[in-house]
């Protein structure tokens, strides 16, 4: 907004600079106008500086005889002129409110005036300001001399209006924490579910229990015969209790968060950190969970490499097959910008169709249609992929968690995410464009990219991303579950070697496969790589299929060969 | 007390011109709150010879808020909008203050169009560019000829 210096624009009323300038209105019938001729010869009225008016006061009574009077009585040094209604002294009447001199410059106005003014000012719908939760600044326009007003006080009316005020500002904080409160709070439940779903019901039960109690722990009482100290006891006590379990307090609810985050490429720089927090924060009670020599390892460790599993996995993956499914994906891609070679038949027609519109259109049509198929089946694969970094993570706050509780429970439920899957995830993104190079068409050569953009950007895909992410622990639990009819009952049934230590029952477990926990990750792991075996194997048979077709020949009778 | 104020404020213009307010009157004469004013390009500026016809519009509780003021002419300056008339100016809003007048913002504005505008809050963007991007001469002449057709010949 352009502004300009506030009394610039009354001083240009008076076209003579030298003229002094105090209020804006006050010299304006303070000083009589003289008919002058400028130099271009336009008739202009101009104000004479004092000096000059009393030389011409004689023409211009002469010249304008009636207006002689009222020049005579603005004359007057008495003469007092509201700078907002603008009339003058010599209009009162004895109903015009008193003049009042709020400031040391020669402003002054009706006070009826000056409280209209000052009521528009504190309107609150009409504030011009922008901190309209503080009083404005009621300041002479010329002097900015604030002015002050003497208005009866009512404890009870500032009291309301600070507690007005006050709520007005709350307002903002207020709606934030309950949007966070919200989100802790179906982040928990989402994470409760996860749990259970990796770890089965006794286990998942083991490591949540502590937030059932601290949940349907009796408030604290207060009777009048406690004294303050037993009362800060109390507190103490329950906040102690809950402090105990601060790890899944917070790792529970940020399970969900983080499971969504690892699908981005945020989780390949910070996954592989988590398992030395988790390492770095852990009770130094539970010292199972840092032995590293024995089998089957204990539920944090195995959840702690997940992230670098899926590292590993990832490498392997970018390195050995990505080149290859690049290539299968550019074979079923239209030869706009490529060698004939893989596409001869369908291409080439579809190429010499080119030019009717009809094709043309049609292209387009199944483009689209493609696309959406695409993206469909490339989220949920990026999805399952992604959960397993999200596994991975929420994995490690569930250890965190049950490392908590390690402490009273030897057997370290280590909440298992299928984070071994998480490998996966930067895979998905490649999948689903070969889906699309399945009908060929106008997509460019640079269709892998363009796909793979539109997959990570378009709303649906970011919805589907993060529900496939936050689906994951629940497809880790049921391939867990899987394996059970796969494998030799040996192999997943828990052998009970001392059935109670004085710490509880104990179990010694032959393989990783025993533990519900231990099914959930390998069956999540394994998801993933047969996912992406599948998915190769699509696209190696695609490409293959494609380099194959063929154009049928009509083989009835020949129309229009007259 | 809006319209008591606006007699005084045409009485003393009649009486004491302004040299950039050429016209400043109602639209009609029963209706005080709507008035029509010509105002003069300042001298030695781009729009030096343009007439430029506003509308100006008092609000019921004048003179606490501001009157809202448009070209009607169409004006070529950073801080007005081409199409509308609107005025890009803080005394139109925030730092208005009841002791200034019809004619005085008048003159703020004849002033605003002599002191080139600000183009960091533009509403001419392609005005606004060209003073950016420093071409002067290139924004005189535009606005010179936007005058020109415009503002001027009638």
């Amino acid at each position: 907004m352009a502004s300009l210096p506030p009394r610039q624009a009354s001083q240009t009323q008076r076209t003579n600079p030298d003229q002094p300038s105090n209020a804006p209105q006050q010299p304006q019938s303070a000083s009589p106008p003289v008919r002058t001729r400028s130099e271009d010869s336009q008739t202009l009225f101009l104000n004479k500086p004092e000096e000059e008016v009393a030389a011409s006061e004689a023409i211009q009574d002469a010249e304008r005889p009636q207006e002689s009077q009222k020049q005579g009585a603005d004359d007057d040094p008495n003469e007092k002129n509201c700078w907002i209604c603008f009339s003058d002294s010599s209009e009162d009447t004895p109903d015009t409110s008193p003049w009042r001199s709020p400031c040391p410059c020669a402003l002054v106005a009706h006070e009826a005036c000056l409280l209209d003014w000052v009521a528009d000012l504190e309107a609150p719908n009409n504030r011009r300001r922008n901190d309209y939760l503080s009083a404005p600044k009621i300041e002479c326009p010329q002097c900015k001399t604030e002015i002050k007003l003497a208005r009866p006080q009512n404890l009870v009316v500032d009291a309301v209006r600070g507690i007005e005020r006050l709520g007005g500002q709350l307002v903002t904080p207020g709606a934030v924490s309950i949007l966070v409160g919200t989100l802790y709070h179906s982040s928990m439940a989402w994470g409760v579910q996860s749990i259970y779903a990796v770890f089965g019901s006794e286990d998942g039960y083991r490591i949540l229990h502590p937030l059932v109690q601290n949940a349907l722990r009796a408030p604290i009482e207060f009777t009048n015969t406690m004294t303050s100290r037993q009362i800060s006891q109390e507190i103490l006590r329950a906040t102690l209790v809950h402090l105990q379990h601060w790890r899944l307090y917070i790792g529970i609810p940020l399970i969900a968060p983080v499971l969504v985050l690892s699908r981005t490429t945020l989780a390949d720089a910070m996954l592989p950190v988590l398992p030395i927090v988790f390492f770095v924060t852990q009770n130094a009670t539970s010292p199972e969970t840092i032995d590293f020599g024995t089998w089957p390892p204990s539920a944090s460790m195995a959840f702690a490499m997940v992230p670098y599993l899926r590292s590993a996995y990832n490498y392997y993956y970018r390195q050995v097959w990505a080149p290859k499914e690049r290539q299968w994906l550019k074979a079923i891609q239209p030869r706009l910008n490529q060698d004939a070679g893989n596409a001869e038949g369908g291409n080439g027609e579809q190429g010499a169709a080119g030019g009717e519109q009809d094709m043309g259109n049609l292209g387009p049509r199944e483009d689209d249609d493609n696309v959406f198929e695409v993206r469909i089946d490339g989220n949920i694969w990026e999805d399952w992929e992604d959960t397993d970094d999200e596994d991975a993570a929420a994995a490690q706050q569930a250890i965190d968690a049950a490392i908590a509780q390690a402490a009273q429970q030897p057997h370290g439920q280590e909440p298992l995410g299928d984070n071994a899957n998480a490998e996966g995830a930067e895979q998905p993104a490649q999948n689903p464009d070969p889906q699309q190079p399945q009908q060929p068409q106008p997509q460019q050569p640079a269709a892998p990219a363009g796909g793979e953009r539109r997959l990570s950007f378009s709303p649906t895909a970011i919805a589907e991303t993060v529900l496939g992410a936050l689906m994951f622990p629940a497809i880790a639990g049921v391939s867990g579950e899987l394996l059970k009819f796969w494998l030799p009952r040996s192999w997943t049934t828990p052998v009970f070697n001392t059935p109670y230590t004085f710490l509880g029952r104990r179990r010694i477990g032959r393989g990783l496969l025993q533990e519900k926990w231990g099914r959930s990750l390998v069956g999540g792991c394994l998801f993933v790589v047969l996912k992406d075996a599948v998915m190769l194997y699509v696209r190696w048979k695609m490409a293959e299929m494609h380099r194959k077709r063929r154009v049928v020949d009509w083989n009835g009778p020949r129309r229009g060969r007259a | 007390m809006a319209s008591k104020r606006l007699v005084k404020e045409l009485q003393t213009f009649h009486r004491d011109p302004s040299s950039a307010v050429l016209v400043l009157e109602p639209v009609s004469d029963d209706d005080l709150t709507n008035l029509r004013a010509v105002l003069k390009g300042p001298d030695d500026t781009a729009y030096e010879g343009g007439l430029f016809n506003l509308s100006i519009t008092i609000p019921p509780n004048y003179p606490s808020t501001p009157p809202s003021i448009h070209f009607l002419t169409p004006c070529c300056h950073p801080n007005v909008n081409f199409k509308t008339g609107e005025i890009c100016l803080d005394l139109l809003k925030t730092s208005w203050t009841p002791a200034y007048g019809v004619v005085s913002t008048l003159e703020a504005v004849q002033q605003l169009m002599g002191a080139g505008g600000e183009p960091d809050s533009p509403l001419n963007i392609d005005l606004a560019k060209l003073l950016r991007a420093g071409d002067l001469v290139g924004a005189e002449g535009l606005v010179r000829l936007m005058t020109r057709v415009h503002a001027m010949g009638r």
